[in-house]
């Protein structure tokens, strides 16, 4: 295995692969910084290319552009308070502010050496877990997935603030609108008004972008201030306080590394979902929690290493059992058997060489992003010292785009209008937001896994011991989120 | 400040590109009705440069993913906003050819009006999780055991082992709801079901594996269709029985009757024509011909041959007018098969279908 690792890498360090790998990290970086765009459009970009390709440098291309894109999506949720893809949303919950308070450098930089660290972790994790990753997949059948996805929907308790009722009613909106479209489970369509661009309901990017990113924009209009209010942004001390703010953190770095592995190995359970769970458990588990959701640094660190991390857990399923762990490893998939490769259990067999090809393409990448987003963040964190009327319509374009970019119809448009127009009604109302966007990702899942545990087992499920005990912890969590963020507002 | 704007500004035209599509040449679109890395995709995708090599230089294929409405919104674009021009092809899968045999409302589109250029067939196989202690499709029949049965929806894919068990008078437990046919397997694996079945590549890459292991048995095949719409065994599996043995081991007698009938077109319409690469009925015949010309020798390249091999699995490709034929069986369905098909749906499943009419 040791000597089938080096040779894999020098392989990686054949200067065609590594060139091929490089072009795949930079359409990871541009897909990672547009609002909205995300791995998926990446590698449609990248599909077109593949046919025809050797397999070794068209596997450094794709994973390279999947390994980088949490990296660089965390310019606009930093700077902006726009998800630059879907895995980056938590990080608007900390990281915004910072950059409010005209700390941007120094979040970004936070955010940076993280994603490496998780990225790293993460491909370490599915080096080390390969061997024996088939029985733990395996060991999550139907009732535990429906449980693990209610564990998820109690981290709306931690980011509701003091009003965990508000956060509740929000969760259930989310759940509802998610129920828009094709059911899961059965073969109806709900709520779809004839509308066939309904029929497959509304895309997660399209509806993370308006939640999000529309109010935003609204807000800083009407404020008519720049995002880092009159403070000055300062490049280079930023820079060296992130790194020692990861310093001082890196239990936290490990710890949500692990994390984003697990939920992303578990499949179906939607990976989209990482980053909040990551943050809210930060939040719970940190001392002197208060600062969190106003500006504090772990609330960047802990997402941000997750949702690196959890592209390397996502493999697992999808290399071993052929079934994907993600959004981007959906696509992933349809590129690797493009390439003539069948993932199964084969992957550890048969083509180990190309397996640790996969492997060492995701650490190498994610250094290779991280540090070149380091060298560019000074100068892109100047982006949050313009004025709204000249930045505004520029982004408000871009975001439309993205958008766009989903299933390139006009719905997509329509869509992005009226989830966005929602959103800042619901903001100016006091409601929280990010419960509305967790109960929408993790409807299809409840539905589903609910469905299959009930017509499977009747209700003899709800006694299975793994059961019991990812119930006992949801109950805690909630408990203990509600507590804690009454504590906060007081 | 400027520079970052600048580097923006780069950054969308980078995008804005590869967005655009190319309006001065003569482009022949495909359409996908999927999403890149899908299914019909990989085969469009894999067919689209040897088609390209064969055509006439003034043409530039391209693929062109129209998605939506579970896969329906490409064909419907297809057939009512592209010009009948032969400049304009649609790829269909069981996807969109089940939709069309069931008559669901969302679809506007015809195979009636549409010709064939190329095809492909996929093959299926049921097979048993090894704890049931089942061997053969004759144990199947006579076991006594709770037999559960994995799948993703009643009016997909599934069908097909639906209606085999049905034919076969074998009492299942349906369980439907998975997220895909992988999915499916895992929950076998696990033991949340029993039975499944996986399309051919599907199967040599992820079951196979369990077979050699001992953890799965495999029991018949769907089989494929021949020429005079008989259903035959399948060739990639010659040792399984096809679908009429399989019937003739546990009934002791041929098949015949509209659950028959049944089972062939969706057979044909899910699995013989899984792949089909479509033009309009009414476009110009040189055009037409040109491209079936292109089709037969594109699939007839020995690079294109060995590039595909892993996609399709081992099956032979046609052209021309044996894609129609292909398909005929399932667009010249009875009306009383078509009938008991509904309500087959409708009673099993809780399927709400509009009522036939042709």
């Amino acid at each position: 295995m040791i000597q089938a690792a080096f040779q894999a890498l020098l392989l990686l360090l054949e200067p065609s692969n590594l060139a091929f790998m490089l072009g795949g990290v930079v359409v990871g970086m541009v897909v990672g910084v547009l609002p909205g765009l995300g791995g998926t459009v990446g590698l449609s970009l990248l599909l077109p290319f593949l046919f025809g390709m050797e397999q070794g440098p068209a596997i450094a291309m794709l994973i390279g552009m999947a390994a980088v894109v949490h990296t660089a999506d965390t310019f606009p949720s930093i700077l902006l308070g726009a998800p630059g893809s879907s895995g980056s949303q938590a990080t608007i919950m900390d990281g915004y502010p910072l950059a409010q308070k005209g700390q941007a450098g120094r979040a970004l930089s936070a955010a940076f050496l993280s994603s490496m660290f998780g990225g790293l972790v993460g491909a370490i994790t599915l080096l080390l877990i390969l061997p024996i990753a088939r029985p733990l997949v395996l060991a999550f059948r139907s009732p535990e997935l429906f449980m693990l996805a209610l564990l998820g929907l109690s981290m709306v308790g931690i980011l509701s603030g003091d009003r965990p009722i508000r956060g509740a009613l929000m969760a259930v909106l989310g759940l509802l609108i998610a129920a828009i479209g094709a059911a899961p489970a059965t073969p109806f369509y709900r709520f779809t008004f004839d509308n066939l661009y309904l029929y497959d309901g509304i895309p997660l990017a399209v509806f993370a972008l308006g939640l999000f990113a529309m109010p935003e924009l609204l807000d800083l209009l009407v404020k008519g201030k720049s995002i880092a209010e009159g403070t000055t942004t300062r490049r280079v001390s930023g820079w060296r306080e992130g790194l020692r703010d990861v310093i001082r953190e890196r239990l936290l770095v490990v710890r949500s590394a692990v994390l984003g592995v697990a939920v992303g190995f578990i499949p179906g359970l939607g990976g989209a979902v990482v980053d909040w769970l990551s943050y809210g458990i930060a939040a719970q588990t940190s001392k002197n929690s208060e600062g969190f959701g106003k500006g504090d640094i772990r609330g960047v660190i802990a997402p941000e290493s997750s949702n690196n991390a959890k592209e390397g857990g996502a493999l697992i399923p999808t290399l071993l059992f052929g079934i994907p762990g993600s959004g981007t490893t959906a696509i992933l998939l349809g590129g690797l058997v493009l390439l003539g490769l069948q993932p199964g259990p084969r992957m550890i067999r048969g083509d180990l060489d190309l397996t640790l090809l996969i492997i060492w393409t995701l650490a190498i990448a994610n250094v290779f992003g991280a540090l070149t987003c380091l060298l560019l963040s000074g100068l892109v964190a100047r982006l949050a010292t313009l004025r709204p009327s000249v930045l505004a319509p520029f982004l408000f374009v871009i975001m439309l785009a993205g958008a766009f970019q989903s299933s390139r119809s006009w719905g997509d448009m329509w869509a992005f209008l009226v989830v966005g127009l929602m959103g800042w009604v619901l903001r100016r109302l006091r409601f929280p937001l990010p419960p509305i966007l967790i109960g929408f990702v993790l409807a299809a899942s409840i539905e589903r896994n609910l469905f299959i545990s009930v017509t499977r087992y009747g209700w003899s499920w709800l006694t299975a011991p793994a059961v019991i005990a990812i119930g006992a912890i949801t109950v805690g969590m909630t408990i203990l989120g509600v507590r804690l963020s009454q504590k906060a507002a007081t | 400040m400027r520079c970052a704007l600048r580097i923006l500004v780069m950054l969308l035209s980078v995008w804005g590109i590869s967005g655009c599509t190319d309006g001065n040449r003569q482009v022949l679109e495909i359409i996908v009705p999927v999403g890149e890395g899908g299914g019909s995709d990989q085969w469009a995708r894999a067919l689209a440069p040897y088609l390209q090599r064969y055509l006439d230089n003034s043409l530039t294929v391209q693929v062109v993913n129209i998605t939506g409405a579970a896969g329906v919104q490409g064909g419907n674009v297809f057939a009512l906003r592209r010009k009948p021009d032969g400049r304009t092809l649609f790829v269909s899968s069981g996807s969109q050819v089940l939709p069309w045999l069931l008559g669901e409302p969302a679809v506007r589109y015809d195979f009636e009006n549409m010709r064939g250029i190329a095809g492909s067939p996929v093959g299926g196989v049921v097979y048993a999780s090894a704890d049931l202690g089942i061997r053969s499709v004759e144990e199947l029949c006579a076991s006594d055991q709770t037999l559960i049965y994995g799948g993703i929806s009643p009016t997909g894919l599934d069908m097909a082992p639906l209606l085999s068990f049905e034919l076969l008078g074998v009492e299942v437990i349906d369980i439907l709801g998975y997220a895909g046919k992988g999915a499916a397997r895992v929950a076998l694996e696990q033991g949340e079901t029993n039975l499944d079945y996986q399309t051919s590549p599907a199967y040599l890459a992820n079951v196979l594996p369990l077979v050699e292991e001992g953890r799965a048995v495999p029991l018949f095949s769907f089989g494929l269709i021949d020429g005079d719409g008989q259903v035959i065994d399948d060739p990639v599996f010659p040792d399984l029985p096809g679908m009429r043995k399989a019937y003739r081991a546990c009934r002791g007698h041929e098949p015949s009757g509209v659950a028959w009938e049944a089972y062939r077109a969706v057979l044909m319409a899910g699995f013989a024509a899984q792949k089909g690469l479509w033009v309009h009925a009414n476009a110009p015949e040189d055009r037409v011909q040109e491209l079936i010309t292109a089709a037969e020798k594109a699939t007839g390249d020995p690079e294109f041959l060995e590039r595909a091999s892993r996609l399709i699995g081992g099956y032979d490709f046609y052209v021309g007018d044996n894609v129609d034929a292909a398909l005929a069986e399932t667009a010249r369905i009875s009306l009383e098969a078509r009938r008991w098909l509904i309500e087959f749906l409708e009673h099993g499943f809780d399927v709400a279908l509009p009522e036939p009419v042709r």
